[in-house]
């Protein structure tokens, strides 16, 4: 009776608190024929999706999932979990120290083309009255190295976890405007001594967006020569709970506990010291998921009249989540849309910044030549 | 569909147990059998027919072996041949007919067109089973089945279809005939399968990643300790794999109430090899003595041909394990140790402490698994030279712990030396019974309840790795 328990839930929906939360592989729907029964096809299927419509599963999930943290201070029995728990209970991204690699060797000339390009980029954007400005975002890695774990350091050495180092030199040389983000908030560490980076997050929290909005925006006010809203931040005290977005690797750990990673995130209070004095600007931002930070504050501080997201290069959003944009690949871009913008931004975290742009620099380059 | 499946547990098995258990009692066998060949017809759907042919050509032949005493030899080498034959094309054929392109190659021929064959799981285990029922009934150990639905049930039966034990006929037609099921008997079922189940999800797997790891690694840039956790976190997997398994399909078997024999018995403790092959696979050490040792002569003969008929035993175990040169390497390897024993070991061995004993078998055991895990007989000497620092170019590629072995499987890692080589005085499971009967059956029954929802937990999140969010 016990073991068929979950066969019997099958026709009752697995309520929303127990669901699992995070994006996987859909299950590719075979079709019912011979051949497809001969391959094993619709045997793999009916047992994937037995498995994925009990309400076992998600239970059995969590319940292991809770075991490893409590027993053996880690997420997941998996080699390949995309977060691990690092020190002091702290969350992050398995991606961020995956690569690069301690022994792998840098190509220098590969970020000298790339600043080679921005540059390009931006004279030609500005020929066409657009501002340009690069906007680099922080790694949460590498802003807190010490969350990494002794057994994930290699011969307890600092992993090589930015790249941004070296990119920098030829951004100023070429003249690229841009935004170093990481530096910026290092140096306000001391300032507001609140991390920039909830426990349970992996993008920079509000106190973060806030410092680096109000950056881009002084940027902007020099480059563009009209006044913009200027505002500086501050800490008033912390929210009775996690804001949106601090709780999102706590959540794709799938555990019974994931309040053990929330946090009171700090109340962000904004003071404007200098008000738009001219036609709130539209911006065309071409960034990752650190942008949706970003959208946020630029929303709060009426910085920009429309912002058009073209997250990673693939979908273009201009309202509300990922969902919400529309596909349109980096060889369909309606130029004469981007074009129609007075800034183009673009954001890129530390860690790979070498993929700045997800192809759209050389699509723009093209299509301007 | 394997017994450590998410399917398997919450569907294929209440469902079986329901089948059965309210199938009257002339109709179970019927039942039983059902339900096989539905087990066998969902993992291999490609090959289930060549498996019922086959097993409806033997049953005739047994048939004839007891009716037709005249031609009983040429009947039961046709028996053999069809077997051993069927045997032979789906699981060596591949092999040997690259072998004979890389020879036809060498020359500058052009090489033998040949498309590879599917091979039909479980191939090794039930042609040993027909095998076994053949030469039963043809020695008059054993009566033939008394029904086809009796005689496929043997072949076919589910818990032991895939991967053993190998039953011998005649350790199992009365069963078939007549069983029954005690209450006790169904719940030590259930112990050995959680135990079993546990052996497999929550030792063997773990240290099977922590060993694939490694293995996958270019041996130019393994580092030497490495190589080592390596082999012996397979060590360990391979041992906790199949005795889990065996431990599942002994618990399975008792749930339909069938007695089988036990696979495994503490191997690891063994003080030689010989010893070692009377605790690992036991079934396959029963099979290949009765039925291919004696048939060669056994011991009978000169200690030459003694040696000779060990390793040609030897040499077909390795062969039957997988087709390729590093099985056979390895088979030749236990083989030549048998050898060594015979000839002087055992007697030498009786003076060296047991301790010592047992630590030297355990390391050469090791070695050996180092060509059944190996891809290839080059790969496997490539880590032998890794493990003692032969190689050309040392390396000690500076590697992050945490990729190749994660806590839980460190500790994993440190459970498995225990159980594998406590003593075997400690628990004494059996007095224990005696004089405290419902407190054992008591922990019995909360160790089977927490090990199977610790096993189904783990196999639930062994496969889910989510992304935070699309990013394409």
């Amino acid at each position: 009776m016990v073991v068929a328990l979950p066969a019997c839930t099958l026709w009752i929906p697995i309520p929303k608190l127990l669901k699992l939360r995070g994006v996987t592989m859909p299950v590719a729907v075979p079709s019912i024929n011979i051949g497809e029964i001969l391959a094993g096809t619709v045997q793999s299927y009916v047992e994937e999706r037995f498995k994925r419509n009990s309400i076992a599963w998600p239970i059995l999930v969590r319940s292991d999932n809770e075991v490893n943290v409590n027993l053996f201070s880690q997420l997941s029995s998996n080699y390949h979990s995309h977060v691990l728990l690092g020190t002091e209970n702290r969350l992050f991204e398995s991606s961020y120290i995956l690569f690069p690699p301690l022994s792998a060797p840098v190509d220098v000339e590969r970020y000298k083309l790339i600043a080679q390009k921005l540059s390009l980029l931006q004279e030609r954007l500005q020929e066409r009255g657009v501002t340009f400005l690069l906007v680099v975002s922080p790694s949460k890695v590498a802003m807190y190295p010490d969350i990494i774990p002794q057994e994930y350091l290699i011969g307890g050495k600092q992993l090589r976890l930015t790249s941004l180092d070296i990119l920098v030199p030829y951004l100023d040389e070429k003249k690229v405007n841009y935004v170093n983000a990481p530096a910026l908030l290092k140096s306000a560490e001391s300032r507001f001594q609140i991390p920039f980076f909830a426990p349970g997050g992996t993008h920079w929290n509000g106190l973060a967006g806030c410092l680096v909005t109000s950056e881009i925006a002084n940027r902007l006010d020099l480059l563009m020569g009209k006044s913009l809203p200027r505002f500086s931040c501050s800490v008033q005290g912390r929210l009775d709970k996690p804001a949106i977005g601090d709780m999102d690797l706590a959540r794709l750990t799938n555990i019974w506990s994931e309040q053990r990673f929330a946090w009171r995130s700090p109340r962000v209070v904004r003071k404007r010291f200098a008000g738009a004095g001219s036609a709130a600007p539209r911006l065309f931002i071409e960034g990752t998921s650190f942008t949706h930070e970003l959208r946020r504050q630029f929303k709060t501080a009426q910085l920009f009249s429309k912002v058009d997201f073209y997250y990673y290069a693939r979908r273009i959003i201009s309202e509300g989540g990922v969902k919400g944009g529309r596909p349109v690949p980096v060889s369909q871009v309606d130029w004469k849309e981007v074009e129609n913008h007075d800034v183009i931004m673009m954001e890129i975290n530390e860690s790979v910044v070498s993929s700045v742009g997800h192809g759209f620099i050389d699509e723009a380059l093209q299509r301007m030549s | 569909m394997v017994f450590s499946s998410f399917f398997f547990l919450f569907f294929f098995l209440p469902f079986s147990l329901f089948s059965y258990h309210l199938t009257p009692n002339r109709f179970k066998n019927y039942s039983l059998l059902a339900l096989s060949i539905l087990f066998y017809a969902w993992g291999a759907p490609q090959v289930i027919h060549y498996v019922l042919l086959s097993c409806l050509a033997d049953f005739h032949i047994g048939r004839q072996l007891t009716r037709s005493v005249s031609k009983r030899k040429l009947l039961l080498a046709i028996g053999l041949i069809l077997n051993l034959g069927l045997l032979f094309y789906f699981k060596y054929a591949n092999f040997f007919l690259t072998q004979i392109n890389l020879l036809v190659g060498s020359f500058g021929a052009s090489p033998l067109e040949w498309q590879g064959v599917v091979l039909p799981i479980g191939i090794s285990f039930f042609t040993f089973h027909k095998i076994s029922y053949l030469v039963d009934v043809y020695r008059g150990t054993a009566e033939p089945a008394v029904s086809i639905g009796d005689y496929f049930l043997y072949i076919l039966f589910f818990p032991q279809l895939i991967a053993g034990p190998i039953i011998r006929y005649h350790d199992i037609n009365e069963q078939l005939r007549k069983r029954a099921l005690p209450v006790d008997e169904y719940f030590y079922g259930v112990f050995r399968f959680c135990t079993g189940l546990a052996k497999k999800v929550l030792i063997a797997d773990p240290l099977g990643a922590v060993a694939d790891t490694i293995f996958k690694m270019s041996p130019e840039t393994l580092p030497v300790r490495y190589a080592w956790l390596g082999i012996l976190s397979y060590s360990f997997q391979i041992y906790f794999d199949f005795s889990g398994y065996s431990d599942m399909a002994l618990g399975l078997a008792r749930f339909f109430g069938f007695r089988i024999v036990e696979n495994f018995n503490r191997p690891y403790l063994s003080r030689n090899f010989t010893e070692f092959w009377r605790r690992w696979h036991i079934s396959l050490s029963n099979f290949m003595r009765e039925y291919l040792y004696i048939s060669l002569g056994g011991n009978r003969g000169s200690t030459a041909r003694t040696y000779l008929n060990l390793w040609i035993v030897f040499l077909a175990s390795g062969l039957w394990h997988g087709a390729a040169w590093n099985f056979i390497a390895w088979g030749i390897f236990h083989g030549t140790f048998l050898a060594v024993d015979k000839c002087c070991w055992l007697k030498i061995s009786s003076r060296v402490p047991k301790v010592l004993n047992i630590a030297l078998t355990f390391f050469m055991v090791t070695m050996g698994w180092v060509f059944f895990r190996a891809d290839t007989l080059t790969h496997a000497v490539q880590l032998l030279k890794i493990l003692f620092c032969l190689n050309d170019a040392p390396y000690d590629m500076p590697l992050a712990a945490g990729y190749v072995i994660h806590f839980r499987a460190q500790v994993v890692f440190v459970l498995a030396w225990v159980l594998t080589f406590y003593p075997d005085d400690l628990m004494k499971i059996d007095r224990l019974k005696i004089s405290f009967p419902r407190l054992v059956t008591f922990a019995q029954g909360a160790a089977a309840i927490t090990l199977f929802f610790l096993s189904s937990a783990a196999l639930a999140s062994a496969g889910y790795t989510p992304f935070l969010y699309f990013r394409f």
